[in-house]
């Protein structure tokens, strides 16, 4: 079979897991700006499950949080450049 | 009866008496309302994200409270009227109420970490502090 052939070069990377789900203690609170930062953009954007390697369950409970915190101007909407 | 908790900005003009007016104003409909105030929680004064009312700072405070849902309506319609509360939010309290009664102290963290903001002037040290032992 041709199987061998057609293979790109594997890049390694590290098996990202989700925070939350590590730990049980880590709450998501719209209130806990620190932790909700960790998940967001410089430009305030949120940042998608792809790269930060949340479980869904918990992607859409940040979600919710950060939508939160900025209703509350605890984070911003955008940061303007 | 579920927990609730709401948060607000006041204002950061309102001082002294104008604020303890508004503070216990709500604090009256809750409790008028049929509802239980568990805690307060002063969050001080802190930088917003973005401005309010052409306002760069606000005074956050924190409400946990028993109650029906219907006096959150009746809350939710009164905030909106004071002139006082630049922002609020309401939602239901994922915490239980013994938690709260138990974690007064350990809360605190969390009131702090809240401040960490560059422009604070008298905040600046404590802050850098902070950030170093991180």
């Amino acid at each position: 079979m041709a199987n061998g052939r057609n293979y790109r070069p594997r890049r390694f990377y590290k098996k990202k897991t989700c925070r939350f789900c590590e730990d049980k203690n880590l709450i998501i609170d719209y209130k806990d700006v620190n932790t909700l930062k960790d998940f967001i953009t410089e430009r305030g954007k949120i940042l998608p499950r792809r790269i930060t390697g949340t479980c869904s369950r918990h992607q859409r409970e940040l979600t919710r949080a950060i939508k939160r915190a900025r209703i509350m101007a605890l984070l911003p909407f955008t940061v303007h450049e | 009866m579920n927990l609730y908790e709401t948060m607000f900005i006041v204002d950061p003009e309102i001082v002294d008496e104008a604020l303890e007016k508004i503070l216990d104003k709500f604090k009256g409909i809750i409790s008028k309302g049929g509802g239980e105030i568990i805690k307060v929680e002063d969050r001080g004064l802190r930088n917003l994200a973005y401005r309010i009312n052409k306002k760069p700072r606000g005074h956050y405070f924190l409400f946990y409270f028993m109650s029906e849902g219907a006096l959150v309506r009746e809350l939710e319609r009164n905030m909106r009227i004071d002139e006082g509360i630049m922002r609020f939010i309401v939602v239901k309290s994922d915490k239980d109420v013994d938690e709260l009664n138990v974690s007064k102290d350990i809360e605190e963290p969390t009131g702090t970490g809240m401040q960490k903001d560059k422009d604070d002037k008298d905040e600046d040290a404590e802050t850098e502090i902070k950030e170093a032992e991180e």
